[in-house]
């Protein structure tokens, strides 16, 4: 009797062990579906205004699809143990496509795989992610944003000059890559002398003090080549009270970085982290839920903005922390600021 | 007493006072060898504004390891001074003295809350600010949604880039802080309980002295002080940031402990602090010169503040008793 018990126990088990292995798919997508789409989107935090505009971008994309009926998008706080239970809790809602967009891309690949596996698409935005096993990756290309700054600047120059270098976080992708595209076209022009390179933790204070010190060390210095107007801004700043000559600058879409440019009639150059990353990734999301085909890693062009565009874009009236250039959308999108 | 007091004061800066020499005899020997100019007016004056604000946390921070206790919240509590004044200022320059006014009276409610947490439950410091630390960064971020907030009004921003006679306005600022809370400090019975409550909390309770009341007036003057430089900080940045304290909790220990101050409690002084904030900032100001990676400032503050604590700790022990005792009698006196 006792061993009858045991065996029927032993077979509930493996029964119980292997009717989830058969369950879970293998990476190949469900069934087309045309109509009643939900959508996930696993957000990795809220923290500043960039992420504000990426959440408008893909909300104003989501509503030029009707076929979508509903979206949920959660909010990790920048935490990825948060990420990974999001990501859990979106599954439980039985969405048809996850987004997402990593906090710590690494940390979340066992959430992202499990994901794929079940059959449900999984893009992922903004940064390269360490696995295989998702639908789509959408991301700009940040090798090309640092190049195309340090050709602008160096074009800029006419091949030469003094130029100092601000970068944002060592050890940060994000400011690795822009530096090493910069470092890499510097190089073809001789003439461009690099005085001083500093990480300033895309920290406009700490910038400014920066740039404070490296006014006094170098006598002349003709361009600023920073990886994001949250240098370049304060940067201009520093010269403008030290009364030094305000020299060509590189930046990013900072709406504060292009009004400065504006009101004291310099040229910079701002190349755009485009906040509409989550718009493409919405767009990828729907062809694979449509069954269409989707590539697996699709690179957003990028186009920046030269010193006509950077005054025709600029926002005077707005907030500094606006981001100029993907504010093109319905105004009910736009964010308070 | 008062006088043998300030005798030993002197005595224990002249090795801080040495150290400073040294320094500036290197900085113009690096002027010689390598044509690095320190000592450019241009530069001095952009030292002189990092070292005002930098002095005025590290003089809160002081205040609190004399009594012993020690502030880590001092960091937040400028990020969110910063957030708080930029908001409610929001660019107009009339609106500057007063939410200046309530800025500070924020810093004095977080010092407060801080205080009571020491000395009512018993907290330990580190854990009573650090917990106060993590609460004002959630409540800002909840409040602000993490975006940048309201405007600089022109006339702090004048405050805080200006110059008067050549002097960077905030170096005035420093100046007046500074000799308001040495004289608190050396003059006042209120600087004697501090020295007599952080040498020795329960013979200082013995004579009489109100020990929680000091220790927690010493947390509202380190949060007055550390707003103040938030509200600073904006006119020197000319707009707010989420994260513009940040540091400015280590390095405000940092300069007190090389200054002087004692973590334990009983010893430390303005002048000390002023002599270790100048330390620091020379080293790191030449460093940056010199095109160092910013990165070596760590390396410099950390071997500079392990180095003073070495020393410090190398005393003879005979020495160090007698250091104990004398603020005991202080109290007293």
């Amino acid at each position: 009797m006792r061993r009858s018990i045991r065996l029927i126990v032993a077979v509930l088990l493996v029964a119980g062990l292997a009717i989830p292995a058969f369950a879970s798919g293998t990476g190949e997508k469900a069934g087309p579906k045309k109509d009643g789409i939900v959508i996930g989107f696993s957000n990795a935090g809220m923290g500043d205004s960039w992420r504000q505009f990426l959440v408008a971008n893909f909300n104003a994309e989501v509503a030029r699809h009707p076929e979508i009926k509903q979206v949920y998008i959660t909010n990790a706080d920048e935490k990825p143990e948060k990420q990974l239970a999001d990501i859990d809790d979106l599954l439980v809602k039985k969405v048809d496509a996850l987004i997402v967009y990593p906090t710590v891309a690494d940390a979340i690949i066992p959430a992202i795989e499990k994901v794929y596996d079940k059959g449900v698409p999984v893009i992922v935005f903004g940064g390269t992610i360490g696995t295989e096993k998702l639908t789509s990756l959408v991301l700009q290309d940040l090798l090309e944003f640092g190049r195309a700054q340090a050709k602008w600047l160096a074009e800029e120059l006419k091949g030469k000059g003094k130029i100092v270098m601000l970068s944002g976080i060592a050890g940060n992708t994000t400011a690795e890559d822009r530096l090493a595209g910069a470092r890499e076209v510097f190089k073809q022009y001789p003439g461009i002398q690099i005085l001083d390179h500093q990480y300033c933790d895309w920290s406009p204070p700490k910038a400014k003090s920066i740039m404070e010190a490296m006014i006094q060390a170098f006598p002349e210095i003709d361009g600023i080549w920073a990886d994001s107007g949250l240098m370049s801004w304060p940067a201009l700043q520093a010269l403008k009270e030290a009364g030094r000559p305000l020299v060509p600058t590189t930046g990013d879409q900072l709406n504060g970085y292009t009004k400065f440019l504006v009101a004291n009639n310099l040229r910079g150059y701002a190349y755009p982290m485009t906040t509409q990353l989550s718009g493409e990734a919405v767009k990828q999301a729907l062809k694979a839920v449509k069954g269409e085909k989707v590539d697996k890693k699709v690179f957003i062009k990028i186009t920046g903005y030269g010193p006509d565009q950077i005054s025709k874009l600029t926002k005077p009236d707005l907030s500094d922390w606006w981001w100029i250039g993907d504010d093109a959308m319905p105004a009910s999108f736009l964010p308070k600021l | 007493m008062a006088d043998s007091r300030i005798g030993t004061r002197v005595r224990n800066q002249r090795g801080l006072l040495i150290a400073v020499g040294a320094l500036l005899a290197a900085a113009l020997i690096i002027l010689f060898t390598t044509g690095v100019n320190f000592f450019k007016p241009t530069n001095l004056l952009n030292v002189a504004r990092t070292f005002s604000m930098l002095t005025i946390a590290a003089i809160g921070q002081t205040v609190v390891i004399i009594g012993g206790g020690l502030d880590l919240s001092v960091a937040e509590v400028i990020s969110t001074s910063n957030v708080f004044a930029a908001t409610f200022m929001a660019g107009h320059n009339a609106l500057f003295l007063p939410v200046t006014f309530l800025t500070l009276v924020f810093g004095a409610l977080v010092g407060l809350f801080n205080g009571a947490l020491v000395t009512k439950r018993n907290v330990p410091a580190f854990v009573a600010t650090l917990g106060t630390s993590i609460v004002l960064r959630g409540a800002r971020l909840m409040w602000t949604q993490g975006l940048p907030q309201g405007k600089i009004p022109p006339n702090l921003n004048t405050l805080g880039v200006g110059t008067l006679l050549g002097i960077p306005n905030l170096f005035f600022v420093f100046l007046a802080v500074a000799v308001v809370i040495s004289l608190v400090l050396t003059r006042m019975g209120y600087g004697r309980r501090l020295y007599a409550v952080g040498t020795n909390r329960s013979v200082a309770a013995l004579s009489g002295i109100s020990v929680d009341r000091t220790v927690i007036l010493s947390y509202v003057l380190c949060g007055m002080s550390a707003a103040f430089v938030g509200v600073l900080l904006g006119g020197y940045a000319n707009m707010s940031d989420q994260k513009i304290g940040e540091g400015y909790d280590l390095d405000s220990i940092a300069v007190a402990v090389l200054g002087g101050a004692a973590i334990g409690g009983g010893s430390g002084t303005v002048g000390g602090t002023i002599i270790g904030a100048v330390i620091i900032l020379v080293l790191t100001n030449l460093s940056l010169l010199m095109g160092f990676p910013i990165q070596s400032q760590m390396v410099i503050k950390g071997a500079v503040i392990v180095l003073a604590l070495w020393l410090n700790a190398a005393r003879p022990s005979g020495r160090r008793k007698r250091t104990a005792v004398s603020p005991v009698v202080n109290g007293r006196s």
